[in-house]
């Protein structure tokens, strides 16, 4: 019987999964990843979340408590502190796993590497060996396991780059199908380029932004997502910054709106953003002021929390698209 | 009929004022149920008015308690012998009522709460402050909208046969979605029966997070009369409810039964009420200025009676408090 | 120049006694009103945290007085009090005042910045004078929070109720207008002999109710509906763990034993939580483990409406306090907290552990009554 190890379908899920899944994959263990989130999944999260915590938290919740019922032998939650030297991903995150063992009950055995490379990236090869170590008495193959699933990650990354969402780049990676096949059926002349900025877990979770990219599509915009734009366009526009901003996720979305901005690709901007988000509270604040400053173009913060109505949401997605079509004429 | 004590609890809420009257085994004699309808201090006149009809001449109130958001007010105008926060005065009610309790659901005008209660001892407590959904005003608004009486609401609910499920955190909302509900189409005995429901799941989500419901529950405050509300506690929490006979003014019984206990342990203490006379001819004025002494501009509230300052209140510096009901203004 | 800086507390005490005696222009930011709290939150972000948006409201006042150069503490995430100098500027440029904005980075974050922010600030001052000057701040650093102790005493256990809270006004006043180091260190000792002369009430055994939460909050009356004064007029002792002078130490002085402080707080709040998550959350879990442990009657923690390192705080508080078995209760606030409701709720939890306490006199009365 191999051992099951389940990953939570919430956070930064959509960011490291193909390298998570392959690397216990790798150690002979069987994966099992939370259903797509469902009513269900949000209720039972809000069940035993604090009120103030945020909707991806609430939701990240829910899925930790539908693997319980699984009874999986373990739940996988990293605790991301940090990414990339001096940025942090954000105060929850750090806390993550702490709050998960105060909020749910009948867990069964976590594994939550602490994961801080906000001094750079130290002691990787030992947080590696220390999950491994759970699984496997070698430590080379816990580290080509990774090494594998690095592999995977990178192109993975890549092609989300290419502009695939998560799901066809997963396909294309697992050879269930060509990228050609999938461009294929993009091949669609959309009239508007909108920009849609938004934390992974909230832009990939179709029932979080109440399927805000295919509605998008659907209205004849090309919907441009922050993971398109290299590493390094990102470092340099955030260098024109007074001060450098220290959240990973944030850093990305400012980049990519002073890129579209100076560029002038793009015909609108939407910003997604989770009720209770620290960060995205004061640089969503920052985005629509330089936008209404620099960019002259359309503009619009849609907050997001369990209580947000389809109708309305839907109602403000078409006037958006209107506002653009009226200032393309 | 011989001299007994009895003791008066007066809770002040901003949506109904009640007063009880209670000898001293805690039975109630008496129990006033008024609207408050934002003149407090008439509500508390008429209340002592309506209490002292047909009740024989020569009772001796021996201990006043108040209670709820205008229990200081209600101190002032009567001159109380425990001034006590809602929360306590409604767990110690329900424990006269149902000693072995260990939940209090409380929900009244405004403002729900929960009381958890174990071994005779409140242990935690939450109430809710940020939204109006599911408390008494926003049902008695939903009724008047539908064109039903209160009283029906609750009797609609149980014929319902279908599930519809209304949604919103907040009373606005909850409100859109139910008209919305009702331009689809759907019966107004199960919109009725989804909004009951709706509103015990927000309770159970907002005030009632992440604390642990344990029978034997009570229900009460004016919304525990609406059988709805109840079916739907008892539907989402699979076990019964009780609501106890004096549901409505639980809160007055409470600081009736806090003043009665005052009284019985300090034995020669006497009580400071003004007596029945003396506050239901009282011509109280109330009005309220703006202070310009520093730019926190707060609005001083000042009761007058027959004249005379009684209190003041609202500075949050105390320049204008007074610090007892002596009428002499201190030197604060 | 003329500069101004953030009303924390008192803070405004310490640091006006730094600048006048080095001789810069500045303006004391004016207490926080509810004007204040209007006007910063008309201007500001609709989810920014609360210390942010009386921030804006401050500065704005200040900047009307005429100030034109503002200091602000920075940071280096994760929480947001790092990036505030940022958006606070953004806001008031956009509205159209040019200010200058003077962000004095910790010393986490590169203390050669730091230094020579300072030094830019004070060019040309003679290094006896900013010694003088510093030595000052501090002495009345030092007793304010000698100050706060005797007031949470003399709150709890005065016969005539708002006496202490008199003389803490005088206090603060006299330690604000007094300039010379001997005439401060006389004027504690006069302060301190009246406090002695409050009248208590006999057998009053106050309960003790520890604060913890994030600084600003905790510090700042205005922005906690005066809890200090509420629960010392109750009748309960209150004990704060954060205290100004701690505050000056990490973001502009470098001093040891906060870092000891830390470590204490940090074991104590290991097996809740074990990993620092910005601002105070890690503090309001520790210091929580070490007031239980202490004997103190419950603990209120309180913190602005979504600051992130408290909700993870506000998340493992519930366990803490049933292992612990000490009463906890989080109050979120904001501008739209309800002074009834939040009053509401504080003497609930006074009556609680009142409760509580009887009940544990009487197991051990019954204890010893061989019952």
């Amino acid at each position: 019987m191999p051992q099951t190890v389940g990953i939570p379908r919430g956070l930064l899920f959509y960011n490291y999964f193909p390298l998570w899944e392959t690397f216990f994959e790798e150690l002979g263990c069987r994966v099992i990843i939370s259903e797509k989130t469902t009513k269900d999944i949000l209720n039972s999260g809000i069940e035993v979340t604090v009120d103030d915590a945020c909707l991806p938290i609430k939701i990240y919740h829910g899925h930790i408590r539908h693997l319980v019922n699984q009874n999986v032998d373990y739940i996988y939650v990293p605790r991301l502190v940090s990414v990339f030297r001096k940025e942090y991903i954000c105060p929850k995150f750090s806390g993550l796993p702490d709050m998960i063992k105060s909020n749910v009950k009948n867990l069964p055995r976590i594994i939550s590497p602490d994961i801080d490379w906000s001094n750079g990236k130290v002691k990787l090869m030992n947080t590696v060996l220390s999950i491994g170590k759970i699984f496997s008495r070698d430590p080379l193959k816990v580290w080509l396991a990774y090494k594998k699933g690095y592999r995977q990650y990178k192109q993975y990354k890549s092609f989300l780059q290419q502009g695939f969402s998560p799901e066809e780049a997963v396909d294309i990676i697992r050879n269930k199908t060509s990228a050609n096949d999938v461009i294929q059926g993009k091949q669609k002349k959309r009239e508007y380029k909108v920009l849609l900025l938004g934390h992974p877990y909230n832009l990939y979770d179709s029932f979080i932004n109440m399927d805000i990219i295919h509605k998008l599509k659907k209205m004849g915009c090309a919907v441009l997502t922050p993971e398109l734009l290299s590493g390094e366009i990102i470092e340099n526009y955030n260098k024109t910054l007074p001060k450098k901003i220290f959240w990973t996720m944030e850093k990305r979305l400012v980049g990519n709106t002073l890129y579209y901005l100076e560029e002038k690709k793009i015909d609108g901007i939407i910003y997604l953003v989770s009720f209770g988000c620290g960060p995205d509270s004061l640089v969503g604040e920052l985005v629509g002021r330089w936008v209404k400053k620099k960019g002259r173009i359309p503009f619009m913060l849609i907050t997001i929390d369990e209580h947000t109505g389809e109708a309305g949401f839907n109602t403000r997605l078409e006037a958006f698209v209107d506002m653009i079509e009226r200032c393309k004429k | 009929m011989m001299n007994r004590n009895f003791f008066l609890g007066i809770d002040v809420g901003s949506v109904s004022t009640n007063l009880v009257l209670i000898d001293s085994h805690t039975n109630i004699i008496k129990k006033i149920y008024l609207r408050t309808m934002g003149k407090p201090i008439d509500a508390i006149q008429n209340g002592l008015r309506d209490l002292r009809k047909d009740i024989e001449q020569d009772i001796t109130i021996a201990g006043v308690g108040t209670t709820g958001s205008g229990r200081s007010l209600a101190d002032t105008i009567v001159g109380a012998d425990v001034v006590k926060n809602e929360i306590t005065a409604h767990s110690i009610a329900s424990l006269s009522v149902v000693p072995d309790v260990q939940t209090v659901i409380e929900i009244g005008g405004q403002d729900p709460k929960i009381i958890i209660i174990r071994n005779g001892i409140v242990t935690d407590f939450a109430m809710n402050t940020v939204c109006a959904a599911g408390t008494g005003s926003f049902l008695d608004r939903q009724s008047s909208r539908l064109n039903i009486s209160i009283e029906e609401f609750g009797n609609h609910a149980l014929k319902s046969k279908n599930h519809v499920r209304i949604a919103g955190r907040c009373a606005v909302f909850a409100e859109s979605d139910m008209i919305h509900k009702q331009q689809m189409g759907h019966r107004v005995e199960d919109i009725i029966w989804g909004l009951c429901k709706a509103l015990v799941r927000n309770y159970i989500n907002n005030v009632a997070k992440g604390k642990e419901i344990k029978g034997p529950i009570v229900f009460q405050g004016g919304v525990a009369a609406n059988k709805g509300i109840k079916a739907a506690f008892e539907e989402y929490l699979k076990c019964k409810v009780i609501v106890p006979e004096h549901y409505d003014v639980m809160g007055a019984l409470g600081a009736a039964i806090l003043a009665k206990e005052k009284i019985e342990r300090s034995r020669r203490y006497r009580s400071n009420f003004y007596g029945f006379d003396n506050i239901c001819t009282g011509c109280y004025n109330t009005s309220s200025f703006e202070c310009t002494g520093c730019s926190n501009l707060c609005e001083v509230i000042k009761i007058e009676l027959n004249g005379e300052i009684l209190a003041r209140w609202g500075d949050r510096c105390g320049k204008w408090k007074l610090l007892n009901h002596s009428g002499k203004i201190s030197n604060m | 120049m003329k500069i101004t800086f953030p009303h924390m507390g008192n803070l405004y005490i310490i640091l006006a006694a730094f600048f006048e005696n080095l001789g810069i222009d500045f303006i004391v930011p004016p207490p926080i009103t509810k004007k204040t709290i209007e006007l910063g939150a008309m201007y500001s972000p609709e989810f920014a945290c609360f210390p942010l948006k009386i921030n804006v409201g401050n500065f704005i006042e200040a900047l009307e007085m005429g100030a034109d150069t503002i200091i602000m503490a920075g940071g280096i995430g994760p929480c947001r009090f790092g990036y505030y100098a940022q958006v606070e500027k953004e806001i008031l440029t956009d509205l159209g005042y040019k200010c200058n904005m003077v962000v004095l980075e910790p010393p986490k974050g590169n203390l050669k910045e730091v230094l020579f922010q300072i030094y830019k600030l004070l060019q040309g001052k003679d290094l006896n004078n900013i010694i003088k000057a510093a030595k000052i701040a501090w002495l009345k650093a030092k007793a304010l929070e000698e100050i706060e102790k005797e007031v949470f005493f003399y709150r709890a256990r005065e016969k005539v109720k708002g006496m202490t809270t008199k003389l803490y006004r005088k206090a603060l006043r006299i330690i604000h207008e007094t300039k010379e180091i001997d005439s401060i260190k006389s004027s504690i000792e006069r302060i301190n002999k009246e406090f002695k002369r409050i009248e208590l009430k006999k057998d009053h055994d106050p309960l003790r109710i520890g604060l913890v939460g994030e600084i600003y909050t905790l510090l700042e009356p205005s922005s906690n509906m005066n809890i200090e004064e509420t629960l010392g007029e109750l009748g309960a002792e209150v004990e704060k763990s954060i205290r100004l002078t701690e505050w000056t130490n990490t973001n502009l002085i470098l001093d040891m034993l906060r870092i000891k402080g830390e470590l204490k707080c940090r074991t104590a709040a290991k097996p809740y939580l074990n990993y620092f998550v910005g601002g105070h959350g890690l503090e309001s879990v520790g210091e929580t483990v070490l007031y239980a442990n202490s004997g103190v009657d419950g603990v209120i923690h309180l913190a602005p409406f979504t600051c992130m390192p408290e909700i993870v705080a506000q998340s493992i508080l519930p366990r803490v306090s049933k292992e612990k078995n000490i009463p906890v209760i989080t109050m979120m606030l904001d501008e739209h907290s309800a002074e009834a409701g939040f009053r509401t709720r504080i003497e609930a939890f006074v009556d609680l552990l009142e409760k509580k306490r009887e009940e544990k006199l009487y197991d051990e009365q019954k204890l010893l009554s061989w019952d």
